[in-house]
């Protein structure tokens, strides 16, 4: 059972197919993946991930510091179960966030709990990974430190 | 352009009804006029497409449910800006409108992925065509209806 509230939002930029970012995200916090192919959630036992496509998603405007954010490819909810403590519930999205991050993934985490995260969930920070300018090809953006 | 048989495209009218009064129950306390729009109310779905599924509700109500699900986020954080965004373009996604739990069952009823999400009336993302859900017109529910 997890909680009915949704604990913390994370914006993914990335060239992966959803798949993958949930797998990736599974392989980091112990957990298996279910769902169909436009959605995916990831089961542990602190709580639920489901990794979804970002209804807004722009690739034109991903680029865009540090507001591109709302406009990732992924939007992924975590649903921590009831009994999970705020320490617990921050340290798997720290957690998250690190895992995705180091893949070269872009990722900000929205939540009431940023500044408790590494690099404040990633918002506003030089140091995370960010999509780079898109070329003057369709190509999609690639997530790069800057 | 509508699908002709005044269905979402690609449900069938039993399944249109049983999603129809899941969502009237686990959307009543929003209080909106809850209707299909995107591809599969305006018939240019693929297999590919979800099913969007829009809670109307009129801007002073919007504002309410807003700062209700919002709370009061730190200024300057991605919350706030979220929030913000939220407000700007009338739309309140389904995580945060704690509707995830009716999200998944019509997901696993429908096998599509379906979205829901809050929007306001008038706002940048009140665009049709839509579709009303079985029993419930453009003015309110069938219930509604006969109390007028």
């Amino acid at each position: 059972m997890t909680s009915k509230e949704l604990d913390c939002r994370v914006f993914v930029e990335t060239d992966r197919p959803l798949e993958d970012v949930a797998r990736l995200l599974a392989q980091s916090c112990d957990g298996h993946v279910s769902g169909s192919h436009r959605s995916r959630t990831v089961r542990t036992v602190l709580g639920e991930i489901d990794v979804r496509l970002n209804e807004e998603s722009d690739s034109r405007r991903v680029v865009e510091f540090p507001d591109g954010f709302l406009f990732f490819r992924y939007a992924l909810e975590v649903y921590p179960s009831p009994a999970v403590a705020h320490e617990e519930r921050v340290a798997f999205t720290a957690n998250m966030l690190r895992a995705l991050w180091s893949s070269g993934s872009a990722a900000v985490a929205v939540s009431d709990y940023e500044p408790e995260l590494p690099h404040r969930g990633g918002y506003k920070s030089p140091s995370v990974p960010w999509p780079s300018p898109r070329f003057a090809s369709e190509k999609e953006p690639v997530a790069t430190n800057r | 352009m509508e699908p002709p048989n005044g269905l979402p495209q690609g449900l069938t009218e039993q399944q249109f009804a049983v999603i129809s009064a899941k969502v009237r129950d686990a959307a009543a306390h929003l209080a909106g006029h809850a209707q299909i729009h995107g591809s599969r109310a305006s018939g240019t779905a693929t297999a590919d497409s979800d099913l969007d599924i829009a809670i109307l509700v009129p801007p002073q109500h919007f504002g309410e449910i807003w700062r209700e699900k919002f709370g009061a986020p730190n200024p300057g954080s991605a919350k706030f800006r979220t929030m913000q965004h939220a407000y700007e373009t009338g739309k309140i996604q389904c995580g945060e409108a704690g509707l995830r739990a009716l999200r998944k069952e019509l997901e696993s009823d429908l096998g599509i992925a379906v979205d829901i999400s809050i929007i306001e009336e008038g706002g940048p993302f009140d665009q049709g065509p839509y579709l009303p859900l079985i029993g419930h017109t453009t003015e309110g529910t069938a219930d509604d209806q006969q109390r007028t």
